[in-house]
């Protein structure tokens, strides 16, 4: 009850604040999005990270004199990451007329969402995790921004095994609803590149790792692939360091790898192994500096990490969606221009971007990071096929 | 390499870890007749207040260690004294109630302060490393966790059944009326047992910070564990608790090693159901008798 308590107050103070830069709309005409986020709850610092990236961009876009003209005005609502709160937010947010809902979270939430949104012509714009059901079929009013998990997976182990050589890869997931896909695919793209699949545990979330630790050093492979948390990875690698039971080859790593939490928590030992995907470039690189200046005018006291990063590229492909519909910022106008968007530098922080009407994922590469001197480095990109 | 001596190993570290809130569960139980469900949360508060110490303030860690320690017994007191006391003599599902809404609060608290950023780095208080041994790894940190929950059971147990306070907090368990008409202060007593008790939770929350991480849910699954082997091995029994911590260590480590962690929470809490069945009491607890 305190929690709802918080999280209302919370959602309320960042609605007030909205996006539109204390600046009066031009012609008083603005584009209206909406967001459910989780701000409270056991995932509300990645949430709130998330979503102060995305809005000091849109203050940024807003102050600079916004979309054709227009200010972007944003409504934050928090879920608290719980389905039933974020399905009330999302029927909140189409009856306030906001013109799509941007940069969700939260798998249940999204599926969830992603119908309610199709009938009523809102577009959902890119959440900050794909799912198989939108990701891998067209839906007419929902876009992907990063791939699935599952494609992400199967990514990185081919791009391990041209870099490193085929190997044993350990698969170390979190229970989640794309744990069978994970294993799917990270089975498939073993198979192709002539390697072996060593194993797979999946490891509660708050849980004590040993156990799971001692079954990944017990059969020391080339690979770790995680999938996991990053504070559950973390735990683990930190704890197959401090036994010299690091994998042979590499740890590898999704989207959701790269972060302070690794970086901090894993000695240099780990991080020479390290190669992870990252849904953008690290907040290091010279091309996070309109994001990195941005938070720094609007949100001083966040720091630029990889989420707030994440936040503001996942803002920057929607300031390019907003573009793209040209005058006709509605549902259909959106859809549209999005559809026409064909290799688009959205985003300095990631490669080009295309969607269709065959395809609405719009990443199909995902930049790649290393760890030197105890930060993340962008060292390439890697291919991500949509899977099927 | 062999898995189930470091299984073992590791689940009796971690055993003793709920064994201690195990045992914190029971002390408080026979003492004052209350479970406390904010046991988690008040020894992540104390946590929190030991990183904040050495992050905000750069202090000497084991001056922050015992400041958090002394931190975690006025926590225990002044929550005793001030939702806990009033109107205590009532229901006893009313206090049960309380202490819910105090876990909520505590935590609600800790995001309220530190929410972002969570989960944090908490610097590790026991050795790091360890040694090799017939190509077995052990770690320094497993042994002295075990070392340090078996002084404070050994105390606390050599407390309970030798000195004044522990007989009189035994005696106050049995039969608070008795003890008032002794001229015992009972509700001094039970504030000082909350003390105790919440530092208890703060030690837990301590030793296992480094391997958690810092977080606000971080004991949720450790009090769980631990209301585990209070229960199934009788609320009114202390050796009971500490058996209990162990083999529920001992079990979820080994079956989550062999098996997975799902197996080991359908076997740890598919005998707990059994037990409660066959011996409601718990299997080393005792049973009320009640004069009518």
């Amino acid at each position: 009850m305190v929690a709802v308590a918080t999280a209302a107050v919370t959602a309320a103070a960042l609605a007030a604040c909205g996006a539109s830069g204390g600046k009066a709309a031009s012609g008083s005409e603005v584009i209206k999005l909406g967001q459910t986020t989780h701000l409270s709850g056991p995932a509300g610092a990645f949430g709130k990270s998330f979503s102060e990236g995305q809005q000091a961009i849109f203050k940024a876009v807003n102050d600079a004199g916004g979309v054709n003209g227009r200010t972007i005005e944003l409504t934050v609502l928090d879920d608290g990451l719980d389905v039933s709160r974020a399905v009330q937010n999302v029927r909140t947010l189409i009856g306030q007329k906001n013109v799509a809902i941007v940069g969700v979270s939260g798998a249940g939430s999204i599926e969830a969402m992603v119908p309610i949104l199709n009938r009523a012509e809102v577009p959902l714009l890119f959440p900050s995790k794909s799912t198989a059901s939108f990701a891998h079929k067209v839906v007419p009013y929902a876009f992907a921004g990063i791939p699935t998990y599952p494609d992400q997976a199967g990514a990185i182990v081919g791009a391990a095994f041209k870099k490193s050589g085929p190997g044993s890869v350990f698969l170390v997931q979190t229970a989640s609803d794309q744990s069978k896909a994970n294993l799917a695919r990270v089975k498939e793209a073993v198979a192709a590149g002539g390697g072996t699949l060593a194993g797979e545990v999946i490891v509660p979330f708050g849980a004590d790792v040993a156990p799971f630790a001692l079954r990944i050093a017990e059969k020391r492979p080339d690979y770790a692939l995680f999938t996991s948390g990053p504070a559950e990875t973390t735990k683990i690698v930190q704890q197959l360091a401090a036994e010299n039971r690091l994998p042979r080859k590499g740890i590898l790593g999704l989207t959701t790898l790269p972060g302070e939490t690794f970086a901090q928590g894993t000695p240099a030992s780990a991080h020479r192994l390290l190669y992870s995907l990252a849904a953008t470039n690290p907040p290091t690189d010279p091309s996070a500096k309109e994001c990195n200046d941005a938070l720094a005018k609007y949100y001083p006291d966040t720091k630029p990490d990889y989420v707030a990063t994440f936040g503001c590229m996942d803002a920057q492909m929607v300031v390019a969606a907003l573009k793209a519909a040209g005058d006709d910022v509605t549902g259909p106008g959106i859809v549209k221009g999005l559809e026409s968007l064909k290799d688009n530098q959205v985003s300095p922080l990631i490669p080009p971007v295309s969607f269709s009407s065959r395809s609405h994922v719009g990443l199909t590469s995902l930049p790649v990071v290393i760890v030197e001197d105890g930060h993340f480095v962008r060292t390439g990109t890697v291919p991500v096929p949509v899977g099927s | 390499m062999n898995l189930l001596l470091p299984a073992v190993i590791s689940g009796v570290a971690v055993g003793m870890l709920y064994g201690l809130l195990a045992f914190a569960t029971v002390v408080l139980f026979k003492a004052t007749g209350t479970v406390n469900f904010a046991q988690g949360t008040m020894g992540a508060l104390s946590a929190f207040v030991v990183w904040r110490m050495l992050n905000g303030y750069g202090m000497n860690t084991a001056l922050a260690v015992v400041l958090g320690l002394v931190f975690s017994v006025l926590l225990g007191v002044v929550t005793y004294q001030l939702a806990v006391r009033f109107r205590d003599g009532g229901d006893a599902g009313n206090t049960l109630v309380r202490t819910l809404a105090l876990s909520l609060l505590f935590a609600a608290l800790i995001d309220r302060l530190w929410s972002a950023g969570q989960p944090f780095q908490f610097p590790q208080l026991l050795t790091p490393g360890g040694f090799s041994l017939a190509g077995i790894r052990f770690s320094y940190a497993a042994f002295e966790t075990l070392a340090v929950a078996a002084v404070l059971l050994t105390g606390f147990g050599l407390l309970f059944r030798f000195t004044n306070v522990g007989l009189l907090t035994r005696a106050m368990a049995d039969s608070r009326e008795v003890t008032r008409l002794l001229g015992v202060r009972n509700r001094r007593l039970a504030a000082a047992v909350w003390g105790v008790t919440a530092a208890l939770g703060a030690v837990v929350a301590l030793l296992s910070a480094h391997t958690l991480f810092l977080s606000t849910s971080m004991m949720d699954a450790y009090l769980l564990y631990g209301f585990t082997a209070a229960i199934a091995f009788g609320l009114t029994s202390l050796p009971g608790s500490i058996i209990g911590g162990l083999v529920i260590g001992l079990i979820g480590n080994v079956v989550s090693t062999y098996q997975g962690s799902d197996w080991a929470n359908i076997l740890m809490f598919g005998v707990l159901v059994v037990v409660l069945i066959i011996r409601p009491q718990g299997l080393l607890g005792r049973t009320e008798v009640r004069r009518v």
